[in-house]
This record gives structure tokens, C-alpha cells and sequence, in this order.
């Protein structure tokens, strides 16, 4: 009797979740919108082999781990020195403003922010060039800039993000027994040391397991940011596996050898993933499932 | 050194040592450049979509416009296709949520119930898609052979489910008393009654902050709209404003380049952001309300 109340669920996953992994056969393929699936010849392992050989998987697979790294590295520490710092705000008012304030963005799509960041960053009207101008000093053109456009991405990142993330870690804080403090205090610990020796390990686990599991989605780069962020003089320093899927493949016809790298990548995300909640289970007996 | 006054009966009052006071300091300046690097650029959009066009043929104006009107605004209402946009925006919003919490309830509930042979291979199934993902061509491919390519469909349908709400849920639902369930059920009541009348109740709170993820997610979403539908008529207001990213205004706003003789476009850029921001922000007081509860059903049960 469940059964029916699931089944259009279930038809859902088979159609739209499963089916589409059968679709991966299609980079065994030598695709002919002319010929169909069926009439296309079969080459096995052509494209993965081709992939593998490539300037691009190097390029690909360069860009998304270093933007990855990026956004763990600087964008990692903020929301748990924010969450700490915020916590501690006597006023709770006040705490509470500046959580809902920084919380927003979160809730943001993905081509408003994009949008403010252009506006920021425009060469002639942007908030940047204008200080700049008004220094006597030439406008940057930031968005033909390679060495600049992965900053410009975990910043944007962290902009957006940082939020959520304290908002987590906030509430992480919250289930600290407060004796704790009030024992360290009497005892005379200074505030940096009741915040290394309370705060920092009673959070421990949150964040360690925050981290491998970011760690494990870091071949999931941010394919939103990214793909409206992008334009071909940043390829090089930008390009990711699904922009590059989604520019050769649907926009660009390859069907095959895009669905190649596609299915490359989904195979290792699934790995890195699995693997990340292993070890995030072993540390702490629990992780995402 | 430190000094210290301790009170009996309540809570040590200290006064200020001297590394409390440089936390103090180090607490208001990171706290405060972060709040105000997060509000700086609202603020600042806010003003230029209300730039005056006297105010932008000026010249620049540095952070916040010389003279205000909500021309921009008049413009980006009275456009064709802006309006349009958002018609749209509300129909995959609407649908899209009906959808998706229809599927994702009854998806639930039926993993929660774990006498159900098959429990765990389904449980197992849908935690699955969450971590493969097919590939965006794939999902393509079959978007096309079912002949949605270009439909609303397409874009209500090819997101429906997200399998980190339907674990939420079914943590929810589990957490109800099986004895609630098994009395409705002694009582003759079928299963979808049981759904309907007991469960559903009981989980308004749950229900609530699910519904209201998806809606927003729902309001968000570009990509597959882009990815699927090339009429541009059916185009959600993310998508236009993505459009806008790229294209001369000109083509986006109305079809008349003479349109644009008075107003510079970045205040009708800022406008349609601003516009397309409004529903988010109105509904961000339960945004806020319902997150922290999702956190908690979610992460507690894990």
C-alpha cells in the first residue's frame, strides 16, 4: 500500500536519477545525432583514453582542485572565528542582527550575486575603480585578469557562505556547557586560553567533520559560481569539468567525449565522497548518512 | 597583573582585564568590517537602481546617487519581458515546490516505515543519487527523449526531489510514535489517510521548513532553465538577469534601443536584482526560523 503512495516518487528516481547514469553509455560511443544511440558505432574506451592523454584533464582537474584548496584554505577558518567571536556579543539583540545580516547572502541566488560582483568589480563605475581613479591611479580590468579571477572566486565564495557556515558552528556553541567557562573564568584562564582549551575542542568534532567532508566535495567545484562568472580569457585558469561539459557537450554538440569527462568526474566525486564519510564516521561515529 | 572581584551568589563579574579588553577589540573589528562588508554592496546596488537619469549622465557617483527616482524601476515593470520573467519565476516557484513536496512527502514517509520490505535498499537508493550524480549531459539526453526540452516541465521535473530534504524528513517521520501510525492503521484507515490525516499534522514544523527550502531553491534557479528551454519566452527572472550579465541591456529590456536614450542601464540592472532579491528577503524572517530547526532535525538523527 506504500508502495503506491511512493511509486510516482520511485518512477521520479528511476526517470530522472537513474536512467540518466545508463546515459553515460553514451561516452562508449561514437555519437551521430544523424545515426541515433543505436546507429552509432561502439569505441569502448576511445574517449576515456583520449581524456586521460589530455591537456584538458590536466587543466580541469588543476583548476578544480586549486580553486577547491582555495576555498577550504581561506575560506575554512572564517566562519568558525566569526561563530566564536559573534557568540561571545552580550547583547543579544544585537548578536542577533548581525546573525541575520551576514546569513543573507546565503539565500541568494547565484546570478544576483554574480551580478553585484560585476558592479563591484566594473571597470568603469565599479566601487574598486572608482577609489582607484580617484587616486590618480588606472582602473583595473578585473575580469580579463587570470591571476586574479581565483581570488575574485573564493572571495565571492566566502562572501556568500561565510553565514551559513557561522550560523552552524553558532549553533555548534550553543550545546557548550556554559560551567565550563564559568569554572575556567573562576580559576583565572585569560579569554584566549578558555577559548583554546573550552570552545576550540568542545567544536572539534563539528569542524573536523566539516572539513572532511568538504575535503571529499572538493572535485564538486561550484559549477554555478563559476560558469557565470567565467569567460573564455580565464578558461585556462577557470575551467572546470561541468562548465567544460556544458560548454563542448550541450552547447557545443560533442555529446560523446563530453560525457566522457562528465562521467569521469562523477565517478571520482563518488568516490572521494564515500571515502571522505568513511573516515568522517571512524573519527566520530557519525557523518552525513 | 589581573584583577579580579568575584561576588558571592551570582555569576563572577570580572572587571576588565587587559587581554579582555584587546579581545574586545579584535571581536569588534572582525565582527564589524565582516557586517560591513556583507551590507556595503546591498546598500550600494539599492542606490544605484534608484540613480536618477540626471544622476548618471552626471557622471559617476561614487557610492550612493546624487539624486534619486525609481525610474529604473518603472522601466524594468514596464518591460515585456522582465514581467514575464518573474510570471514565470512565480510558476516554476508555485509548481515547482507543489512538485517537489508531493514527491519528497510521500518519498519519506515511505522510507521511514521500517517494516517495509525493501526499506533498506530503497533508503539506501536515495542516499545514493546523493552522492552519483549522472552527469549533466545524461540528464539531458533523457529530458530530451521525454520530449520536455523546451517545457516548463522540464525545469519543474528535473529537480524535483533532493535527497538531503527527503533524509530530513524521513528522520522527522521516524521520530513519530509508531503507535500513532498503528492505531490509525487498526481503525481502517489506508495508508494515504494515515499520510494525510495523522503524519502530515504531526509535521507541519518539518513540512513547513522543507516547503520553504525548496521555494527558495525553486525561486534561485537558473541553470536548468538555461540548460533546457531556449524560448525565451518561458525564460525565469534568474535566467534574464544572467542574460543581462552578458548582453547589452538594449536587448534585454524592451525591444526599442530608443528605449534607452534617458536612462544609463546599470540602475535597471540594479533593478531587476534588487526586484529579483525582493521575495528572498521578504521571506528571510522564516528563513532564518526554519533553518536552524532543519539543522537540528537533520543533523541530530543523522
Amino acid at each position: 500500500m506504500v508502495y503506491v503512495l511512493m511509486a510516482p516518487a520511485l518512477l521520479w528516481l528511476l526517470l530522472f536519477r537513474l536512467y540518466p547514469i545508463a546515459g553515460n553509455a553514451y561516452a562508449f560511443v561514437d555519437y551521430s545525432p544523424m545515426r541515433g544511440f543505436f546507429g552509432s558505432e561502439w569505441v569502448g574506451l576511445r574517449y576515456f583514453r583520449e581524456l586521460f592523454g589530455s591537456v584538458q584533464l590536466r587543466r580541469l582537474l588543476r583548476n578544480t582542485i586549486v580553486i577547491s584548496g582555495m576555498r577550504l584554505g581561506f575560506g575554512f577558518p572564517w566562519p568558525i572565528i566569526l561563530a566564536i567571536l559573534i557568540f561571545d556579543i552580550r547583547s543579544k539583540p544585537l548578536r542577533r542582527s548581525i546573525q541575520s545580516t551576514v546569513y543573507l547572502p546565503h539565500f541568494l541566488s547565484w546570478p544576483v550575486v554574480a551580478a553585484v560582483t560585476f558592479r563591484l568589480l566594473s571597470p568603469t563605475e565599479g566601487l574598486f575603480n572608482v577609489v582607484l581613479q580617484s587616486l590618480g591611479l588606472e582602473p583595473i580590468f578585473f575580469m580579463t585578469k587570470p591571476e586574479m579571477f581565483r581570488d575574485i572566486l573564493v572571495v565571492q565564495g566566502i562572501w556568500k557562505e561565510a553565514g551559513w557556515g557561522t550560523v552552524l558552528y553558532l549553533a555548534a556553541l550553543s550545546g557548550v556547557d556554559p560551567n565550563l567557562y564559568e569554572s575556567a573564568m573562576i580559576d583565572g584562564a585569560s579569554k584566549w586560553r578558555r577559548i583554546r582549551h573550552i570552545t576550540l575542542p568542545s567544536i572539534s568534532g563539528t569542524i573536523i567533520i566539516l572539513l572532511i567532508l568538504s575535503v571529499g566535495n572538493m572535485i564538486n567545484e561550484n559549477f554555478q559560481q563559476i560558469f557565470l562568472m567565467i569567460n573564455p580569457l580565464l578558461y585556462d585558469v577557470g575551467d572546470v569539468f561541468e562548465t567544460f561539459v556544458f560548454r563542448r557537450g550541450i552547447r557545443g554538440g560533442q555529446f560523446s567525449y563530453s560525457t566522457a569527462v562528465g562521467f569521469f568526474k562523477s565517478v571520482v566525486a563518488f568516490l572521494m565522497i564515500v571515502g571522505a564519510n568513511a573516515i568522517a564516521r571512524r573519527t566520530r561515529q557519525s557523518g552525513l548518512f | 597583573m589581573r584583577e579580579r572581584r568575584e561576588r558571592v551568589g551570582s555569576a563572577p563579574r570580572l572587571r576588565p582585564t587587559s587581554d579582555e579588553r584587546v579581545y574586545r577589540l579584535v571581536q569588534t573589528v572582525f565582527v564589524g568590517s565582516f557586517t560591513v562588508v556583507i551590507v556595503l554592496p546591498f546598500i550600494h546596488i539599492i542606490g544605484i537602481s534608484m540613480a536618477s537619469p540626471e544622476a548618471t549622465t552626471r557622471g559617476i557617483d561614487f557610492f550612493w546617487p546624487s539624486a534619486l527616482s525609481l525610474e529604473a524601476y518603472r522601466q524594468v515593470f514596464s518591460a515585456p519581458n522582465i514581467v514575464r520573467g518573474f510570471y514565470n519565476s512565480l510558476i516554476y516557484t508555485v509548481a515547482g515546490t507543489a512538485v517537489a513536496m508531493g514527491l519528497t512527502a510521500t518519498l519519506s514517509y515511505g522510507l521511514s516505515i521500517r517494516q517495509l520490505p525493501a526499506h533498506r535498499f530503497f533508503n539506501l537508493l536515495v542516499v545514493f543519487i546523493m552522492v552519483f550524480n549522472a552527469g549533466l549531459i545524461p540528464l539531458y539526453l533523457v529530458v530530451r527523449s521525454l520530449g520536455l526540452l523546451n517545457t516548463y516541465w522540464s525545469v519543474i521535473l528535473a529537480t524535483a526531489i533532493n535527497p538531503f530534504f527527503a533524509i530530513i524528513l524521513r528522520n522527522f517521520f521516524e521520530n513519530i510514535p509508531k503507535e500513532l501510525h498503528e492505531s490509525a492503521y487498526i481503525d481502517g484507515a489506508s495508508e494515504p489517510r494515515i499520510l494525510s490525516s495523522v503524519i502530515v499534522p504531526l509535521s507541519t514544523p518539518a513540512l513547513a521548513a522543507i516547503t520553504l527550502f525548496y521555494a527558495v531553491s525553486r525561486w534561485n534557479g537558473f541553470f536548468q532553465a538555461l540548460m533546457f528551454i531556449n524560448d525565451s519566452a518561458k525564460w525565469p527572472i534568474q535566467v534574464w538577469l544572467r542574460q543581462m550579465l552578458e548582453l547589452e541591456p538594449v536587448t534585454v529590456v524592451g525591444q526599442d534601443p530608443g528605449q534607452f536614450v534617458d536612462m544609463a542601464p546599470q540602475s535597471v540592472r540594479m533593478a531587476v536584482v534588487i526586484a529579483a532579491m525582493i521575495p528572498i528577503v521578504m521571506v528571510y524572517p522564516f528563513l532564518q526560523k526554519h533553518f536552524a530547526k532543519g539543522i537540528m532535525l537533520g543533523a541530530v538523527k543523522g
